[in-house]
């Protein structure tokens, strides 16, 4: 129990402990953020006006860090190569490495396939989400980019707010198997010099009626000669490309676009010559 | 009313204010360090040993042998000591003191910083396999800068942005974790060729040798994508997914949180599965999945609380205790027992009652604690003494604030010293209140034992010959009878204007029992607060990689109690570095011990003790060691160990000792008790402040961060503005 004692009045005159305007810690996120040293409330060049600001620069922050992962990886993808070249050098061994490295970093992506299993229920929040990493994940084990309309979970059900140019095209069918794209096998046969033709991309949208197609495809000098062509569809086999290739042609990247007897486009298809 | 204001435009001289400080540990120390660098503030410290450090005071015996209270390890978060330690020995150095002079009064067991501390980068933890018991060891890389350096906008650590970054460097080190250092490691500077860690981790795992084979080769290539891409790819990509919607979806509408949430648990779930599908190919990838699931747990964990924004900080969970709010969360319980999470209890004895089979320690320190050991260190992760903490810490402190004549670094101005008055125990605070009801400390009452005049010398004091602290009373107390304390009893304002008590919280509670203060200036003498530890150190004739141990110096925690029995040590420390001052000490005495410099070795153990075994005595503990030692060493150094477990290694001599009294015993951070510390700022008795691991100091947990931190608070509770909250590295981390 506390003692009763009479209050002695000169006490009145002692030194005291001053008056202070904090007496805890302020813990709160934005003040995380004020650089330790000096007060104020600017650190690592973000100034701190809300907690929002700090969500937005944590963000960017989160941005940054898979930037530079993906920047090592492929630091990484080139070391392997580089090894390679050491250890086996030229020649058969070298690619036995190179198909073992091929090897390992397919399994790399099957390690990765529950993303896509997650990404093929439809309807499911995380079809979005997968879309992005895989992406990112594409990028960091050194892959080509996925072509869009084979990604999976693109699909129009997901929301997916960036710009398909399946979903886009004017005649874009309801029916899915009536798209055709480059996994439809094109049959190729040539009309003039028999060089070698790899269709890399093969589109067509909308309806198509059987019947023959003029092409003009056009290579990286537009001013340049064409390659004239022309695609022959049937409601029994797979489209026949037909082409007139001539031996000035230079080797490369050719487009056309298929379009109908009034000229609107309906598909487009770029070979490799 | 007279108030401490510093007042340099007026044409009077300041007055100075005399400051009593209860209590010569880290907590008064640092109290009394900052005060001192006040130039109107006269300091004296009353210590009831013979020595300052309190829980980290060390001795040296007749031998040369350090003695210590504990095993001392200071961690590269420690900011507001290692700037303390560090302004000390910028005078130590401009006073030429050091291990080489020829006048004893000028003789300390180093000469500089860079002496006395040294880095660590290699620490440990035992758990159990399917084939026994087995070490993990990781390195952890050298992070820029010193601690105690200058923190700007650059370098600042205590960032959300920076843990980001620390933690994608760490998890990935962690998760390819090798035992052997690579070169250039040295703490506190870039590597030559400006490469980062995590540059290194990758050499480590993925580096070549043209000379091996192709199948070496496509063996490294695949293990090492095992056990590192494919494991990041699964984890740490989800995890920053995770955080980043948690950033984005935060304060939204309550459905877009929710399905935010729902997102973390699936991909939780199946990230656990595949990473549960990689522990089955590789039994060691169990030890890293224990690692990711944490951190997992708890980036969930702070968005499902709300932590990240809430005003407490992670004091909003501290009402549970860590492995509780892990498993609520969703940690898998292989995680939550995993030798980790052990580690983390180990190293702050959070054993309530000393028992080893209730580990109670409150989430938010632990996490808070957590973050700042793994994320804002600098230099290296551990730091550790060449010398005892007393010979390395104390006695400078001890020497520079006593200097009759020490200058302001900054202004310049003259500052007064600190007196040091030792074998001064407390026996009566006594408290008036004054007309308007507010409580003053009028008296402090000691039962005191005078001291031998040579300890008055201001140049070398209760330090013996060579700079350190005796491991005894005997330099201090005249040789004759035994000394009778007298009653020693000061006055305010004739002796002290204000106080500081720096002593134990059991103590507190007791001396003001009867006093007239607010209810939370009587903490209760509850010994559940605190915890008695033992420590232990032998001296052996072999040196580690004789005694089967092949990692370097390493700290390695969560050692396995030993079977049927709740006497063991949960950490070890080799310390072998502080042989040489040993050896040093000796030669500076002249007293030739050839059987001590025999010693290749020196470890260090330390654990809780528990209140069950409070009244065996010392001899039955010394007793005991044996066997403890014969259960817990195997694994760490299997080559001192025959088949049959008998020891084959070779003790020099063995000390051991138990901390289970008053001030002795270790503060703990037991769930729901935080709340109810007392804050040095507390103004609830108008000349007394407090200091210690114990008060409301921002970090709240045992240690000597927490006690310098609480002792620059006392600091800034009586003069106002010196130091500024804003210097107190940490105090407002959330």
């Amino acid at each position: 129990m506390t003692p009763k004692r009479p209050a002695r009045a000169d006490l009145a005159t002692l030194f005291e402990r001053p008056r202070l305007d904090r007496t805890a810690p302020n813990r709160s996120a934005a003040n995380f953020y004020r650089s330790a040293g000096a007060p104020g409330t600017n650190v690592a060049g973000v100034p701190i006006d809300s907690v929002e600001s700090a969500v937005v620069a944590a963000v960017r922050m989160g941005y940054r860090i898979a930037a530079a992962q993906i920047e090592r990886t492929e630091r990484l993808g080139t070391r392997l190569r580089q090894a390679a070249d050491n250890a086996a050098g030229p020649g058969a061994d070298r690619k036995a490495l190179d198909a073992t490295e091929q090897l390992v970093f397919n399994t790399m992506m099957a390690g990765l396939s529950w993303f896509e299993g997650i990404a093929s229920n439809r309807g499911n929040p995380l079809r979005r989400l997968a879309t992005a990493e895989y992406r990112i994940l594409g990028s960091l084990f050194g892959l080509s980019p996925v072509p869009n309309g084979s990604t999976a979970g693109a699909g129009s059900d997901t929301g997916c707010s960036r710009p398909n140019p399946v979903q886009s095209a004017p005649h874009a069918p309801a029916d899915d198997s009536s798209s055709r794209s480059s996994r439809t096998l094109v049959r190729i046969r040539h009309a003039g010099e028999r060089r070698a033709v790899q269709v890399r991309h093969f589109e067509m949208t909308g309806r198509v009626d059987a019947g023959q197609y003029p092409l003009f495809f056009y290579g990286r000098d537009l001013m340049g000669p064409t390659i004239e062509g022309r695609l022959i569809v049937t409601p029994q086999e797979s489209p026949l490309l037909v082409l007139k290739i001539s031996r000035e042609a230079s080797s490369g990247d050719w487009s056309a676009a298929i379009c109908d007897p009034e000229g609107t486009q309906i598909g487009l298809i770029e070979i490799v010559l | 009313m007279r108030r401490a204001e510093p007042a340099p435009t007026s044409p009077e001289p300041p007055k100075i204010v005399k400051v009593a400080i209860i209590g010569g540990g880290c907590a008064g120390l640092a109290a009394a360090w900052e005060l001192s660098k006040q130039p109107n503030f006269q300091v004296s410290v009353y210590e009831k040993s013979w020595r300052l450090g309190g829980k980290g005071a060390s001795g040296r015996d007749d031998r040369g042998r350090i003695i210590e209270h504990g095993l001392h390890m200071w961690l590269g978060f420690y900011e507001n000591a290692f700037k303390m330690i560090r302004e000390c020995y910028e005078e130590v150095r401009k006073q030429e003191w050091g291990p080489g002079q020829s006048q004893p009064k000028n003789r300390l067991a180093h000469a500089t910083f860079d002496d006395a501390f040294l880095a660590e980068p290699n620490i440990g933890v035992v758990g159990n396999q399917a084939d026994g018991q087995t070490v993990w060891t990781a390195f952890f890389p050298p992070e820029k800068g010193i601690p105690g350096d200058p923190i700007d906008v650059q370098s600042n650590p205590f960032t959300i942005a920076s843990y980001l970054l620390r933690c994608v460097d760490l998890l990935k080190a962690l998760v390819q974790s090798v035992v052997a250092p690579a070169v250039d490691r040295v703490p506190g500077k870039a590597r030559p060729d400006d490469r980062s860690a995590l540059d290194e981790t990758i050499d480590q795992a993925f580096g070549f040798d043209p000379t091996r084979s192709p199948e070496v080769l496509i063996d490294s290539i695949t293990g090492g994508l095992r056990d590192g891409s494919l494991t990041l790819a699964a984890a740490m990509l989800q995890a920053l997914t995770i955080l980043e919607n948690i950033l984005h979806d935060f304060d939204q509408s309550a459905p877009a949180v929710g399905s935010a949430l729902n997102v973390v648990k699936a991909l939780l779930a199946q990230a656990r599965k595949q990473l549960g599908d990689f522990v089955t190919l590789d039994e060691n990838l169990r030890w890293k999945t224990e690692i990711v699931d944490i951190v997992m747990t708890i980036m969930v964990g702070l968005y499902r609380d709300r932590l990240l924004f809430d005003r407490r900080g992670f004091d909003a969970i501290n009402d549970y205790d860590y492995r509780d709010w892990l498993r609520k969360h969703g940690a898998t319980e292989s995680a939550v027992a995993s030798r980790f999470i052990t580690g983390i209890y180990d190293l702050v004895f959070a054993y309530e009652g000393g028992d080893r089979l209730k580990p109670r320690l409150a989430a938010g320190v632990a996490l808070r604690g957590a973050l700042r050991m793994f994320f804002t260190y600098r230099g290296a992760m551990f730091w550790r003494m060449r010398s005892g903490m007393g010979d390395a810490v104390f006695a400078p402190l001890y020497k520079v604030m006593g200097l009759e004549h020490r200058e302001d670094p900054q202004t310049g101005k003259q500052l007064l010293p600190v007196r040091f008055n030792f074998l001064h125990t407390l026996e009566e605070i006594r408290v008036e209140l004054a007309p308007g009801g507010q409580p003053f400390v009028t008296r402090l009452a000691f039962g005191a034992v005078p001291v031998s005049p040579s300890v008055d010398d201001p140049a070398r004091g209760a330090l013996d010959i060579f700079g350190c602290w005796p491991n005894d009373n005997r330099r201090l107390i005249p040789s004759g009878d035994p000394p009778v304390p007298t009653p020693v009893t000061l006055t305010v304002e004739k002796d002290f204007d204000v106080v500081v008590f720096a002593g134990a919280v059991q103590d507190l509670g007791r001396l003001l029992r009867n006093q007239p203060v607010p209810p939370n200036w009587r903490p209760p003498d509850d010994q559940r607060q605190t915890v008695a530890t033992m420590a232990m150190q032998i001296w052996v004739t072999e040196s580690l990689e004789q005694l089967g141990w092949y990692a370097g110096p390493s700290v390695i925690s969560a050692l396995q109690p030993s079977a049927g029995g709740d006497l063991s040590f949960g950490t070890w420390a080799d310390m072998t570095q502080t042989l040489p001052t040993e050896r040093a000490w000796r030669a500076a005495a002249k007293r030739r011990s050839p059987e001590d410099d025999e010693a290749k070795s020196v470890a260090y153990f330390c654990g809780v003790f528990s209140d069950s075994h409070l009244d065996a005595t010392a001899a039955e503990v010394l007793d005991s060691i044996p066997q403890i030692l014969s259960k817990q060493l195997p694994v760490l150094w299997p080559s001192a160990f025959d088949q049959d477990g008998n020891a084959t290694y070779r003790p020099i001599s063995t000390m051991a000792r138990v901390n289970a009294t008053s001030s002795d015993r270790y503060s703990l951070s037991l769930p729901g008790t935080l709340g109810q510390r007392l804050s040095p700022l507390d103004r609830g008795v108008l000349n007394m402040t407090v200091a210690g691991d114990w008060t409301a100091c921002g970090l709240d947990v045992g240690c000597v961060e927490a006690a310098v931190m609480s002792g620059k608070l006392a600091a800034f509770a009586i003069t106002g503005d010196q130091p500024s909250l804003e210097s107190i590295i940490g105090y407002d981390h959330p």
